[in-house]
């Protein structure tokens, strides 16, 4: 029987030690990666892994989508940790008016 | 007001399990930042933000304990739980998560200490299960005055436990019963057939959780004598037919529980002795150190590493829920919501045993149900197509410092109060004197609180690191932990609102 932790796709993601191989259950329209085999849901998610696991694979025109989408993820988590930081702020707001006013 | 809980643990005589405790978390929350690292920066600006808070019930402007209504309380509990990992989404480095995860510090000389204090250790177990059988047999009958209650109820449930998932997993080599086969051959009768996993080791876990509380197991020296010598027998003759490693790997509950929380400690065991881990590494870690010698890898009869399976990594959730949901059971007995259950349902004639065995499995399937269910909605606020067993497997070593942190609430005060005792006791078996019993400042009712958000942080970390390998660039992991930290929000909810309650005496078996 085939050891599924030796597949021929020599760059499937490594799953940790102790972790069966991951699987994938697809039930709408995938991006496969081309190096990999691995599914995505969207083509942004699928530049972002092949630019993380497979670098050495991507060409010219590749390597420039990647840096853009990168950039892209970038500005969306830093708009992403500006509604962290407000709800930290409205939570720490909520707790000290709780012990504050309420409580006391 | 909030109180501290002691469940179904010995309600030793004349000893009120229960404390008045002061809970102020902002309070708890500058305890935390003082001992936290790396987790410093998370901890660190949560006291920032408790500063106010601390300044109103500080020393000098209130000489009461404070006391926060359970309501407060509880949503203090999950708002920590929500800002922790709020704030660990501002750790999206690779590198720096890898990293952090990966620094490992190998003790020199402790390849000579393991071998020979195994040795040594192993000696102190037969030993102590020796004296346990002894004096419960022919010790005083009085629960908090025998020696055997005392060892396995405070020094060894509590207190060993305790330091497994604080310091490291000795119990394979404490194993009084594993000492007991070691005169069998290795080789078993029968092979375990793959799907089997270590579901035997869960049944094993709820059926010896079962017993501890509609038994009198936790206070009648002579049946716990009874059970300590069936659990022996059972070692002797489950590993006769099994085989030894597939009986310690897959069977018996007691060393997969301490396998499973010796992970969340500082001190793992590899090929040539000890080495040091940042705590929770070892559940985060993509390659966690080497052999974990004694118990973590499955081997097939030629010795060969067996290839981890789903079915074996789905059992293991399985236990690891188990381990999580037996911790608040044995609270949940103890409260007076339970007993508004139980109590109506005896008197309508339904057997208690049978109501607690009850309890016992809808919870259990209740909690596997809510940790599946939130795996598998990662798929859709993660956007992957991973399997939800993938995930589930994938994540459930996060829930095991939950469990850690909940036992560490539980037990440390229970330990601390009858360690004396134990000491007595062992000092002189079969007639204690005066036995003491240490009375805990008021203050020491804040420890149980903090231990639950300190594990429950560590969760939310661990998850945190494993959301990294197993998705592409920045949003996706975190986004995709967002109904793991809704479960947590919740759970540590109900934890607390376990701790707070006052234990309640059922008096129905």
């Amino acid at each position: 029987m085939p050891n599924p932790t030796h597949s021929d796709r020599s760059s499937r993601p490594e799953a940790p030690r102790g972790h069966p191989t991951y699987e994938y259950a697809v039930d709408s329209d995938a991006d496969y990666c081309p190096t990999c085999g691995q599914p995505f849901r969207t083509d942004h998610l699928l530049t972002l892994h092949r630019g993380e696991r497979h670098p050495e694979t991507l060409d010219e025109a590749e390597q420039e989508h990647y840096d853009e989408v990168r950039d892209e993820e970038d500005e969306q988590l830093f708009i992403f940790h500006l509604k962290v930081v407000a709800a930290i702020t409205l939570v720490t707001f909520v707790f000290i008016y709780s012990y504050t006013f309420v409580w006391l | 007001m909030t109180k501290g809980s002691c469940s179904s643990l010995p309600e030793f005589e004349g000893v009120s399990a229960r404390e008045s405790s002061g809970q102020s978390l902002a309070r708890a929350s500058v305890g935390i930042a003082r001992h936290a690292s790396r987790l410093g920066l998370v901890l660190g600006v949560l006291a920032l933000f408790s500063a106010p808070v601390v300044g109103h019930g500080g020393p000098g402007l209130n000489s009461e304990p404070v006391e926060t209504p359970t309501w407060l309380f509880l949503l203090t509990g999950g708002g920590v739980i929500a800002v922790s990992f709020l704030l660990t989404s501002f750790v999206t480095d690779r590198a720096t998560l890898e990293g952090y995860h990966e620094r490992r510090l190998s003790l020199p000389g402790t390849e000579a200490l393991r071998t020979w204090g195994s040795r040594l250790v192993a000696l102190v177990g037969v030993a102590g299960f020796a004296a346990i059988v002894a004096v419960g047999f022919l010790g005083p009958d009085a629960a908090n005055r025998n020696l055997a209650v005392l060892l396995v109820w405070v020094v060894w449930w509590a207190g060993f436990t305790a330091s497994v998932y604080l310091f490291g997993n000795s119990w394979p080599a404490l194993d009084p019963f594993r000492s007991l086969t070691r005169l069998l051959p290795a080789d078993g009768r029968i092979d375990l057939p793959d799907w089997v996993g270590t579901w035997p080791s869960t049944a094993g876990l709820l059926l010896l959780v079962w017993l501890e509380v509609v038994s009198d197991v936790a206070s009648d020296p002579g049946q716990l004598t009874v059970i300590v010598l069936v659990y022996a027998a059972a070692t002797v003759l489950g590993s006769f037919v099994v085989g030894r490693r597939a009986w310690v790997q897959q069977v018996d509950p007691i060393a997969h529980v301490f396998r499973v929380y010796g992970r969340v400690a500082p001190i793992q065991r590899t090929d040539d002795g000890l080495e040091l881990v940042v705590p929770g590494a070892a559940l985060a870690a993509r390659k966690t150190g080497t052999a974990v010698a004694d118990g973590g890898e499955l081997e097939n009869a030629a010795g060969d590493e067996a290839e981890t399976t789903q079915a074996l990594a789905v059992s293991e959730v399985g236990f690891i829920v188990a381990l999580l949901w037996v911790t608040s059971f044995d609270g949940f007995v103890a409260t007076a919501t339970w007993r508004d259950i139980v109590v109506p349902l005896a008197e309508a004639g339904f057997p208690p045993r049978l109501a607690y065995f009850g309890a016992l499995m809808l919870g259990y399937a209740t909690f596997l149900a809510a940790y599946w269910w939130a795996s598998k909605l990662v798929r859709r606020t993660g956007q992957t197509f991973l399997s939800t067993p993938t995930i589930a497997i994938a994540f459930a070593p996060a829930l095991v410092p939950i469990a850690a942190g909940y036992h560490l609430a539980h037990y440390l005060p229970y330990f601390l109060r009858y360690l004396p005792a134990a000491v007595g006791a062992t000092l002189s078996p079969l007639s204690p004197g005066e036995l003491l019993v240490l009375s805990l400042p008021g203050w020491f009712g804040m420890v149980g609180p903090v231990a639950v958000l300190l594990g429950h942080v560590l969760g939310v970390w661990v998850a945190h690191s494993r959301a990294f390998e197993l998705f592409t660039g920045k949003l996706q992991p975190i986004r995709s932990q967002y109904p793991f930290v809704l479960v947590m929000v919740v759970y540590t909810g109900v934890s607390l609102w376990l701790l707070a309650q006052p234990a309640v005496e059922i008096g129905l078996l």
